[in-house]
């Protein structure tokens, strides 16, 4: 009797602190690899097969399709530079000029990995192709709620999100050579209060 | 007493065990997974549409299970993007568009387990065409033989997977290139090519 009892202690210790743990470390953990710039951070071996079991697995559960190599390198801002956490209610200004690529795409997201689309009519996202520059072609964009001149990225609702900017067709040092590589300055200009 | 503290021990070790189990089966058996989504959405050398997850105003409509299928999270917006299968047992695949788009465009190759092995964009591509053949190192020397792939544009890439999945993507940078990046988009072809005449001696036995 004792020896069941000791058994089934022992079974369920397994099952349930492994199966746990594991759920904890595949949801809530966070990349091995990252590199930041700012408030920006890349995971650039995630979707390549030298990433890390953990990142294989929340891969696996999200479904993503992460860029190549040869495609581009993404970047996430989840807070401002002053470490607050992105809201989709607030103002923000970005401002600066970004590694070299032949172009970036800039976009919102939620922490599940929607792209938020305002209305119809409001710039959901940007591309730099059609971004006013100034002379030396550094530029500034406005995200938020209400419409701005110059570059705008409309967000829509409430809540926490994330900032996603992808650079494409970027040379390798981009990536492994942080030294001397700059992203644009996420400052807070103000929330609506509605939030 | 001492017979708990020897089960507890043992727990914590089968703990452990069972953490790194369930880690290493999450690629395989994860039914969210890029693969297993495709899937559902096509078979082998169908060419399907891939749609970013969204939150769009058009309220709280419930969109259809093959539309949960096909949005993909953190895609992004500035893109269409089409994918399909490919089965390397039953020959090399072709991927090929008509024509060229002068919005850029990117194509990517992954294995079963969403891992990217190969991608290229159109200035790397031969003449910014999509025209590429995957198959194992035997089958892309298979298909130099048997064909005269010096003088076409096709692009060979050798990867060491049965099977996989390509994207490709093309930038809508502007609203007015929808249309035409759309209509390209919609010519891509992935197929299996037949190099049966040099190949039928060492595999003819995987035709069951």
């Amino acid at each position: 009797m004792r020896f069941l009892l000791a058994s089934l202690l022992a079974i369920a210790i397994a099952l349930g602190l492994g199966g746990w743990t594991a759920r904890l470390a595949v949801d809530g953990g966070t990349n091995f690899d990252s590199v930041e710039l700012g408030p920006w951070t890349a995971s650039p071996l995630v979707g390549t097969r030298s990433a890390d079991p953990y990142a294989k697995a929340r891969l696996a559960k999200l479904g993503q399709l992460t860029l190549g190599g040869g495609e581009g390198i993404v970047f996430q801002a989840e807070d401002d530079d002053q470490g607050r956490r992105l809201r989709l209610e607030c103002i923000y200004r970005l401002k600066g000029g970004t590694p070299a690529a032949r172009f970036f795409t800039l976009s919102a997201h939620s922490d599940a990995g929607r792209v938020d689309l305002p209305q119809s009519g409001r710039p959901g996202w940007l591309t730099s192709n059609s971004l006013l520059r100034k002379e030396d072609n550094s530029f500034e964009v406005a995200v938020g709620p209400e419409p701005r001149a110059g570059n705008w990225l409309a967000t829509d609702r409430t809540g926490p999100y994330r900032l996603t900017f992808a650079l494409y067709d970027t040379p390798a040092s981009a990536i492994t050579g942080a030294a001397g590589l700059t992203m644009p300055s996420i400052t807070r200009e103000g929330c609506r209060d509605d939030g | 007493m001492g017979r708990f503290i020897l089960a507890l021990m043992i727990g914590l070790v089968g703990a452990g065990l069972v953490h790194i189990a369930i880690v290493f089966m999450i690629p395989r058996l994860s039914d969210n997974s890029a693969w297993s989504r495709l899937s559902s959405l096509g078979d082998y050398y169908e060419v399907v549409r891939i749609n970013p997850l969204s939150d769009s105003p058009a309220g709280p409509m419930e969109p259809s299970a093959r539309a949960r299928r096909e949005r993909f999270a953190f895609a992004d917006p500035a893109f269409i993007v089409a994918s399909c299968r490919f089965e390397l047992a039953e020959g090399p695949v072709e991927i090929t568009a008509n024509g060229t788009v002068e919005n850029f465009w990117s194509a990517s190759i992954y294995d079963s387990q969403g891992s990217n092995i190969y991608s290229i964009n159109d200035r790397a591509a031969i003449d910014g065409i999509v025209n590429l053949v995957v198959g194992t190192a035997e089958q892309i020397e298979d298909v130099r033989t048997t064909t005269l792939l010096e003088e076409s544009p096709a692009l060979p890439v050798i990867v060491d997977v049965p099977r996989g999945y390509v994207t490709v993507r093309v930038l809508i940078d502007d609203e007015s290139k929808r249309p035409t990046a759309d209509s390209f988009l919609r010519t891509l072809n992935c197929l299996p090519i037949d190099i049966r005449p040099t190949a039928a001696a060492s595999g003819a036995d995987r035709d069951s």
